[in-house]
């Protein structure tokens, strides 16, 4: 993957009056990748995504895209960058097609090609009126409008939000290949299972501030096994203060502790005592990103 | 480009376009369709059977006098009188004669305005035995039988049309914006007050309603960010929706002066007037409405909702209405007038002068470019409400 950053965001503060959406974010989306935007609601996702791309002003920070500052050359960003709110309306009277034409000509975009490509993939009959459209469908419509200019960066808030599973997969399909070809996406999602099968990175975002940016890869190394072990006789907590073992407990002769790396020294420690009983869980991505959601940014 | 979303404006909107203008041409048209129909009660008339009665002033004493033909078979006349023309106020039996003074309170040579009425009382026993002579037209019976006749009226001054004192009073002078050259009988007039003087609410309220709406309801229904995520500019984004409605109300303006002159000239009542002096008068009140479109629109990005927008758009055009009137009937508070708009559309000018104020145009137009730049400038540098 190519290092070159396509967004850059430093110390990217927005405040409404009082109440602090983002505080100091840094982050950079790297050409080609798909990069997760993860966080509880009301986290600052969205207002993130609305500063880059200048439908808010920034109280603080600097937001680059393709280089350029997301206020001063907003439309210059948005010539080469397609956008899915997360929450939109359209206009209901008018049938899809002449949406989708208006918009693309707004674009500066005359090939329809796409725009017929990704309707007929996503199964989205562009002849109807908007209004008269089911939730799923236009989001489908949301989907299209976003990839159809075939701009270099795509952004999406909670893109597949009301889409059933089987579209969702038709989704990230689109947006691997859309990847594939060269294209750079930053998503924010409330569905893990989205990001992991999707981003090749993610970062999370919990109360205004960021909390974590790391390779889903690297995420899964990091996440550990959980280990309960109960002992036939009192140990030593000392025995199992080493590198690789956090969060140990110690409750009578009951043990608990979360061994992230050294696991052989680990276990041979272990051998040397009478156990009783011992459990061994590896973390799902779930737990590990419910842990940053709840932790304060401290993971485990 | 500049024109893509003016094309988007018109297809969401056309529906409602085309139902107002049809509202407004319609409403133009009819008004001076109905024009002939009270024409004859506007005219000024001379008072019912003056040739009947004669009022000579002399000596101090108003002596009025009169001729009846059916003088044998009345039994007495009444004279009623007053210091108005409604007689409501006071009433003298008089003896069968055909004469009756009465003191003259001011001057011989200025004498007070009154008022007086002959009626017939009629003999109905001396009635009956003339029917059966057949010494009166059947016609008449009908109307001696009802016991009292008219025999007619005179004033100490020339007849005054009730129209006129009506309008001389300071409750219509909001209607004739301080003319008093201006005559219901005329078309000019009855245009000036029936059409143009409401013209601003008829025409103002839909077109600030529809410019909020037009900004309004890309934040209600949630466009804003669709719309944005493509390479528009904020600021072509509200100069296409200004210029759609501009071009609209200019449409609606043309047509309506079109369609008054039409209907003036179909009633056969131009007079002289051109079909133009209706269309330029309408047109010049362009401006005036292109400032109530950047108010609406002012409102719109300041409050961030149609529903606060429209609430304050609407009570804006209506507080200015009742200022612009108010300020013709009440002289204490008439130098508010200057602080509304509709002062600045003179349509009087071109209507009964045929003279066309250029500088209240330029004051008016430049008035919704300063509006429209402060929109602008304050919806370049606003967040847009998810």
């Amino acid at each position: 993957m190519d290092k070159k950053p396509v967004l850059k965001i430093r110390g990217l503060t927005k405040k409404y009056g009082d109440v602090v959406g983002v505080k100091d974010l840094d982050l950079d989306v790297y050409l080609g990748e798909i990069m997760g935007f993860l966080g509880p609601n009301g986290a600052g996702k969205t207002t993130t995504i609305r500063c880059c791309l200048d439908l808010l002003q920034k109280t603080d920070g600097e937001v680059k895209i393709f280089g350029l500052d997301s206020h001063e050359n907003a439309i210059e960003i948005r010539k080469r960058t397609g956008y899915l709110p997360g929450d939109f309306g359209m206009y209901d009277d008018l049938k899809v097609k002449t949406i989708l034409n208006y918009l693309l000509s707004q674009s500066g975009v005359s090939d329809k090609t796409k725009m017929h490509e990704l309707s007929d993939r996503l199964e989205l009959d562009i002849g109807r009126r908007y209004g008269n459209l089911s939730k799923g469908n236009k989001q489908k419509v949301g989907i299209v409008q976003a990839f159809m200019a075939d701009q270099d960066l795509i952004i999406m808030d909670e893109p597949t939000s009301g889409l059933d599973p089987l579209m969702q997969k038709k989704c990230y399909e689109l947006f691997r290949e859309e990847r594939d070809n060269g294209k750079t996406i930053f998503m924010s999602s409330h569905i893990l299972a989205e990001v992991e099968e999707v981003c090749d990175r993610v970062a999370i975002i919990r109360n205004a501030r960021l909390q974590v940016v790391e390779k889903i890869d690297s995420l899964k190394d990091k996440m550990g096994k959980k280990l309960e072990i109960e002992f036939e006789n009192d140990v030593d907590p000392k025995l199992f203060t080493m590198e690789g073992v956090e969060d140990f407990n110690l409750d009578g002769r009951h043990a608990t502790m979360i061994v992230t790396s050294n696991l052989d020294e680990v276990i041979k420690r272990i051998s040397k005592q009478n156990v009783m009983n011992m459990s061994f869980e590896t973390f799902s991505l779930d737990q590990l990103f419910m842990t940053y959601y709840t932790s304060g940014g401290k993971g485990r | 480009m500049f024109w893509k979303n003016m094309v988007m404006e018109f297809q969401k909107n056309w529906k409602g376009f085309l139902i107002f203008l049809i509202v407004v041409i319609t409403i133009s048209g009819l008004m001076v369709q109905l024009y002939p129909v009270v024409e004859e009660e506007f005219q000024k008339k001379e008072l019912e059977g003056e040739e009947y009665v004669e009022l000579h002033i002399e000596d101090g004493q108003i002596n009025i006098t009169w001729d009846w033909e059916w003088h044998e078979i009345t039994e007495h006349y009444r004279v009623v009188h007053d210091t108005a023309s409604h007689l409501a106020t006071s009433e003298i039996i008089g003896e069968n004669i055909t004469e009756k003074r009465f003191r003259l309170i001011h001057s011989e040579d200025d004498p007070e305005e009154r008022y007086f009425a002959v009626i017939a009382v009629m003999d109905l026993e001396k009635l009956e035995d003339m029917m059966d002579e057949e010494e009166i037209p059947a016609d008449f019976i009908t109307v001696f039988k009802r016991g009292e006749v008219p025999v007619g009226m005179t004033s100490t001054v020339e007849p005054t049309d009730p129209l006129e004192e009506i309008m001389e009073t300071p409750y219509f002078r909001m209607f004739t914006a301080g003319r008093e050259d201006l005559r219901m009988d005329e078309i000019e007039g009855f245009m000036s007050i029936e059409l143009y003087s409401w013209f601003i609410l008829l025409v103002g309220l839909y077109i600030g309603y529809l410019a909020v709406k037009s900004v309004g309801g890309d934040y209600d229904e949630r466009r804003m960010d669709i719309i944005f995520s493509t390479p528009l500019p904020r600021r072509q984004y509200i100069l296409e929706k200004f210029t759609t409605l501009g071009s609209f109300l200019f449409a609606l303006l043309l047509f309506s002066g079109l369609i008054v002159g039409a209907s003036v000239y179909s009633i056969g009542k131009l007079n002289g007037v051109q079909v133009s002096t209706f269309v330029i008068s309408m047109l010049s009140s362009w401006p005036m409405f292109l400032v109530i479109i950047s108010v609406a629109m002012l409102f719109t990005v300041l409050l961030k909702s149609s529903r606060k927008a429209v609430g304050a758009t609407l009570g804006f055009i209506l507080l200015q209405y009742v200022l612009h009137m108010a300020g013709h009937m009440i002289e204490e508070i008439d130098f508010l007038r200057m602080f509304t708009i509709a002062t600045y559309w003179d349509y009087n000018s071109v209507l009964l002068d045929g003279e066309f104020i250029v500088a209240d145009f330029v004051l008016l137009l430049t008035t919704a470019v300063v509006l429209l730049i402060a929109t602008i400038s304050i919806f370049d540098r606003s967040d847009i409400p998810a």
